[in-house]
């Protein structure tokens, strides 16, 4: 979208405009929605559909562009998660790690992204192998398409801290995805 | 086993520069051009960047429609924000207005000697300094306070010698006061005055560190509510 274009459309959308709304909904939603899966798929529909909520209630505030914007919608689901783990004492991590990590090799969500190369395995795949630190910040950068800076802001980090967190998710999904190829290889064999 | 830096010991092997990280997270390079061993990522984060299809975008209707009454709601209760935004300094106007309303009063009480001692005290020392005689209080009446065994702390009313004047017993210091006093404590401050200043500062921190505790959590559950603010006043 333009820059005069995204103008146009947040200033109608603050006025109500349901076009406009629906201009933005159809570029971030998907997008929100990816990203609080990869963090925590029990709490993803709520938390996004609590983003545009409080987004809705403070749109009349804002005033960016469209990177700007998606940082401050990423912004807002993200505290949002963290408010809704608060209240519901829920580790998604501590739970789903021994499972997702110990599943058989067919069964394994980096083969399912390796072979069917679907987002939601993409998605699960993140969320299973990563920590929530470098999980975040993959998501942010690939899912978000938020610059490094953006991201540091984002999670409270400094941009070096941000770049290293991807690093060490980068190494671990392609560990990932070897160990699996490894194994896929052992049960052909 | 990981070692602290986060990598197995075999992920040295998985070592990439920082240029190739870049264009892995950004998309910028294709599948087939991605360092061989992290094909299978590139593969994997084309999936996460790729288009929604339709079943990521089912019930679009009912949530713009939800998120359009929201705004224009939102909207409608701004009109409203305003005087709560004004509201702190309504009420340093108000405070302002109290204290100048009182102050006449206060003065009108003083100078008739109706007030406590120890405010009548305080009020004949501040109005003193600006030439305005008032009764000191029922002790000028009854002569020198009695000798203080513990010197007070220092008092708020400080000595003057236009009021010490009327009073003999204030201009002097108490027999104790020079030896365990530092030299700028009162000389009018008696056990009475300690005891109440002791008992007025020693009450409220309790109650201010409560109230404190209590108005920190306050905005720790408005920032709750607030997150889209704190995010809004990140990115602006």
């Amino acid at each position: 979208m333009a820059t005069a274009e995204f103008a146009e459309v947040l200033q109608a959308a603050r006025q109500g405009s349901h076009q406009a709304i629906a201009v933005l909904w159809r570029e971030l939603h998907p997008r929100l929605l990816r990203f609080l899966r990869g963090l925590d798929p029990v709490a993803a529909e709520d938390v996004e559909a609590e983003t545009w909520f409080v987004a809705a209630r403070d749109i009349a505030d804002f005033d960016g562009n469209e990177n700007q914007f998606r940082a401050w919608m990423f912004t807002i689901a993200r505290n949002r998660l963290i408010d809704w783990r608060r209240h519901e004492g829920r580790r998604p991590r501590a739970a789903l790690t021994p499972e997702v990590l110990n599943r058989p090799a067919d069964d394994d969500p980096a083969t399912t992204a390796v072979d069917a190369v679907e987002t939601e395995a993409a998605v699960a795949l993140v969320r299973a192998c990563l920590p929530r630190d470098q999980a975040e910040v993959i998501l942010l950068r690939v899912v978000g398409g938020l610059g490094v800076g953006e991201v540091a802001a984002i999670v409270g980090k400094r941009p070096g801290t941000v770049r290293v967190l991807q690093h060490r998710g980068l190494g671990r999904l392609a560990e990932r995805f070897t160990r699996s190829a490894v194994r896929r290889r052992g049960v052909t064999e | 086993m990981t070692r602290r830096d986060g990598f197995s010991r075999d992920m040295s092997r998985f070592a990439l520069g920082a240029d190739a990280a870049e264009r892995l997270m950004t998309g910028a390079v294709d599948i087939v051009d991605a360092p061989a061993r992290y094909r299978a990522v590139a593969r994997s984060f084309r999936a996460l960047r790729a288009a929604p299809d339709s079943s990521e975008l089912v019930g679009e209707a009912d949530a713009v429609e939800q998120i359009a009454a929201a705004v224009v709601l939102e909207q409608a209760a701004r009109p409203m924000r305003p005087s709560r935004r004004r509201s702190p300094r309504v009420a340093v106007l108000a405070a302002t207005a109290v204290v100048v309303c009182a102050l006449p009063l206060v003065g009108g009480l003083a100078s008739a000697g109706a007030l406590p001692e120890p405010a009548q005290e305080a009020a004949a020392a501040v109005l003193g300094k600006v030439g305005i005689s008032v009764p000191i209080g029922d002790r000028s009446k009854n002569g020198p306070p009695p000798a203080s065994p513990v010197p007070g702390p220092p008092s708020t009313v400080a000595p003057s010698p236009g009021v010490a004047g009327p009073n003999p017993g204030t201009g002097a210091p108490a027999p104790d006061t020079g030896k365990r006093a530092p030299a700028s404590s009162s000389p009018t401050a008696p056990d009475e005055g300690h005891q109440r200043g002791t008992g007025a500062l020693g009450t409220p921190p309790d109650d201010e560190s409560h109230g404190a505790s209590k108005h920190d959590r306050a905005p720790h559950n408005r920032g709750d509510e607030g997150d889209g603010g704190s995010g809004s006043d990140h990115e602006r």
